[in-house]
């Protein structure tokens, strides 16, 4: 059947579609299985790669190096035009910038207090002027847990501060807690001195030399400091934001391709089918075309099913209100109202999901297949009165 | 171990092609043992199923596992660099895979090349009823087993040898080969220019015997294109990386072969490479079609129309390569007057 004459794949579509009609059941099942299998596997995958992709640009934004002073309880405000005149001395060292940031209690719990634009992410400012003494931007948290738009903070003082402005909802992932006040009453607020900083930002020309810098930095002050290099904190976030989806991946795969195996054999399986496969046989079909046509079925529910999965899967990450719950679960974080993911290089990673489950599939049909049709037929010969 | 999706869908892959190629080994361990073509009994007619089991079997494992060869190599050379500090193109990748990368490599590529000889046969064995190279056919498949285990195993280590905390020197690798003209794959000036017009000349060569292959109808000898095939490939791939790469580079001193993979470059080693690749299996082809031709005539007109595609598909691969080694340089040529 396989030679000149005999069904190509055109046909051999044709007659798969019809099978598939006859047996709507075991399709459907098979259909919401795949669909099932691949909305599981993508949805933590494609999340965890959205993450890494959107922590990846959030850490673009900011300073290459964070060069914070530290004593014997721990970390300590840093003189800020000491600092600086220290740190214009190392070559490759720019543009050395004091922030004055830290933690206050709000009234849900800690917030992360700033001062100056840069310490936000871009999309956080568009045409938001900086607030004025006794004003605050504050992110969706914060914004939810106040009262008569007023925030009342405590940290070595208690401040009172007035909302006049929300980050927008793009920016929830690092704005969620976030308090943008003026310097004065951050100053208030975390009992620092005029001339006194947080940490000291550092861009430098090339991010390569980032260790070199950083080691020529710890020697130029004078105090012991404790320096971050973006990289590496990329580099963690990136590695704990794919951990989540390897991990989560690792623990359902095994069970979930056994489980696949189980049902092909169940949908595709011998029972039943050896006198229709012997009646084939008999008409001339040899056991490739058999093969090909179990093959052309389970294409014909798989690919539907596949793209429905994925399609699920890119809802699931892509979609704020449902990335936050996705977030939510995979993450086990505060649960957010919403959160908007980059989708850079998500086709890419939806066909690698789309052939970790496609392959193992497709191979389990062929084998489920042609173990079925050898049986049959060795169990035709051998139970044979000529043999 | 790099925890990038594009592994797991490699060791899928792997799994789905070993699994198959297990299950083909299962059903041919019989046929190459106990194969009797006279006989009418029970027993060989199970083996005659069997065989047609792992037929199937065999050419879906192919198929299989030349796709995950493939991921091997796309993850080396466009995708696990991301993933690696200080790693730019494939040669970062394989010095944080220590010694394990190269070696898979290697072995990914003779069992493919095994399997592909299987493949030669199998097409030729289904030519006629009686099966004249069932056995041969069985023991080459059984051949694969012991490259492609080293494979899978030398790619685990590789994997698991990465760590994407510790940074590599892509650019060190390559510019101590420029610094120390006497390490290990260092080729002089000279030496560069003697492997680019060997390439040149052995592809010559080659196109023309595949030429005379394809005009004379296949009833040429297959071992002498074949044997060229295979010098050639060793000729060949230094005069990528010392000579040819440089005009997409359009830097002198940078002999580095995976870099030509890179988006940057067009990905035009995918290219350059696969043309060698389907050089090498096509004088596979030719030399293993060319002994079947000789021992069975039964199969001749098989083997012979085999031979006269096989040479095809040569001729336009060096066509191919032709094109993009020297024409890339004859551009130069053309805009600057210098060669580089």
């Amino acid at each position: 059947m396989s030679g000149d004459g005999g069904p190509r794949w055109s046909p051999l579509a044709v007659w798969a579609a019809r099978e598939v009609q006859r047996e709507a059941g075991r399709s459907c099942l098979l259909f919401a299985f795949l669909f099932l299998l691949v909305a599981i596997i993508a949805t933590p995958m494609l999340f965890s790669h959205a993450l890494a992709v959107t922590w990846t640009r959030w850490m673009e934004q900011t300073p290459h190096l964070v060069v914070r002073r530290i004593d014997a309880g721990g970390w300590a405000p840093l003189p800020a035009e000491a600092a600086v005149h220290y740190a214009r001395k190392v070559p490759g060292a720019l543009d050395p910038t004091p922030r004055l940031w830290g933690v206050a209690t709000g009234p849900a719990g800690p917030v992360t207090v700033v001062t100056a634009p840069a310490d936000l992410p871009a999309e956080g400012l568009p045409g938001q002027r900086p607030p004025a003494p006794g004003e605050a931007v504050v992110g969706r948290a914060v914004a939810d847990a106040a009262v008569d738009n007023h925030l009342v903070l405590e940290q070595m003082d208690r401040v009172t501060l007035a909302i006049v402005a929300t980050f927008p909802d793009n920016s929830v992932m690092v704005t969620h807690d976030l308090v943008w006040v003026a310097p004065p009453d951050a100053r208030r607020l975390l009992g620092m001195l005029p001339d006194q900083a947080s940490d000291l930002a550092v861009r430098l020309f090339r991010s390569e030399s980032a260790s070199a810098v950083a080691a020529d930095l710890a020697a130029a002050f004078p105090w012991p400091v404790r320096i971050i290099d973006r990289d590496t904190m990329t580099e963690g976030l990136r590695r704990r934001a794919m951990g989540k989806g390897v991990a989560a991946l690792m623990l359902s795969l095994p069970a979930l391709l056994a489980f696949l195996w189980v049902m092909t054999g169940a949908v595709t399986g011998p029972a039943g089918r050896s006198a229709y496969w012997g009646v084939l046989s008999a008409m001339g079909w040899t056991t490739a075309d058999l093969v090909r046509l179990q093959v052309a079925k389970a294409l014909l529910v798989g690919m539907p099913a596949l793209a429905v999965g994925l399609a699920v899967a890119c809802g699931a990450v892509f979609h704020p209100m449902a990335a936050a719950w996705t977030a939510f679960l995979l993450m086990g974080t505060q649960q957010l109202p919403a959160l908007a993911l980059d989708g850079s290089g998500a086709v890419v990673m939806l066909l690698q999901i789309a052939a970790v489950v496609g392959l193992p599939f497709l191979a389990a049909v062929f084998l489920t297949t042609l173990r079925g049709v050898e049986g049959a037929a060795r169990s035709t010969m051998e139970a044979g009165q000529w043999h | 171990m790099i925890a990038h999706p594009f592994t797991w869908t490699f060791w899928a892959a792997v799994a789905t092609g070993l699994i198959l190629y297990g299950a083909g080994v299962r059903s041919a361990l019989a046929v190459a043992w106990h194969w009797s073509p006279g006989a009418a009994d029970g027993a060989q007619l199970r083996r005659e199923r069997n065989w047609e089991m792992a037929c199937l079997l065999g050419r879906w494992a192919l198929a299989g596992l030349t796709g995950a060869a493939l991921l091997w190599l796309v993850g080396v050379v466009a995708v696990w660099h991301g993933m690696v500090p200080g790693a730019m193109c494939g040669t970062g990748v394989l010095q944080a895979m220590g010694g394990h990368g190269v070696r898979a490599m290697a072995f990914w590529a003779m069992a493919l090349l095994a399997l592909h000889g299987w493949r030669v046969l199998d097409r030729l064995d289904s030519h006629h009823p009686d099966g004249l190279l069932t056995p041969t056919a069985a023991r080459v498949l059984l051949l694969a087993a012991p490259l492609l285990v080293p494979a899978v195993i030398h790619s685990w280590l590789a994997l698991m040898h990465i760590d994407p905390a510790a940074p590599v020197s892509c650019c060190a690798a390559v510019y101590d080969q420029v610094l120390r003209p006497t390490g290990t794959g260092a080729m002089g000036r000279g030496g560069a220019l003697a492997a680019g017009w060997l390439s040149l000349a052995g592809g010559g060569l080659l196109a023309v015997l595949a030429g005379l292959q394809w005009r004379c109808g296949g009833k040429c000898s297959g071992a002498l294109p074949a044997v060229v095939a295979a010098g050639w490939v060793v000729v060949a791939a230094p005069a990528v990386k010392h000579l040819w790469s440089a005009y997409y580079y359009q830097v002198l001193s940078h002999p580095c072969p995976w870099c030509l993979f890179l988006p940057d470059h067009y990905g035009a080693g995918f290219a350059v490479y696969g043309a060698m690749a389907v050089t090498l299996t096509a004088g596979v082809t030719l030399w293993t079609a060319d002994r079947v031709r000789r021992r069975h005539p039964l199969l001749s007109d098989a083997a012979t129309t085999l031979m006269v595609r096989a040479a095809r598909r040569m001729l336009l691969a060096l066509l191919l390569f032709i094109l993009l080694t020297a024409g890339p340089a004859l551009a130069w040529k053309l805009r600057t007057g210098l060669w580089l």
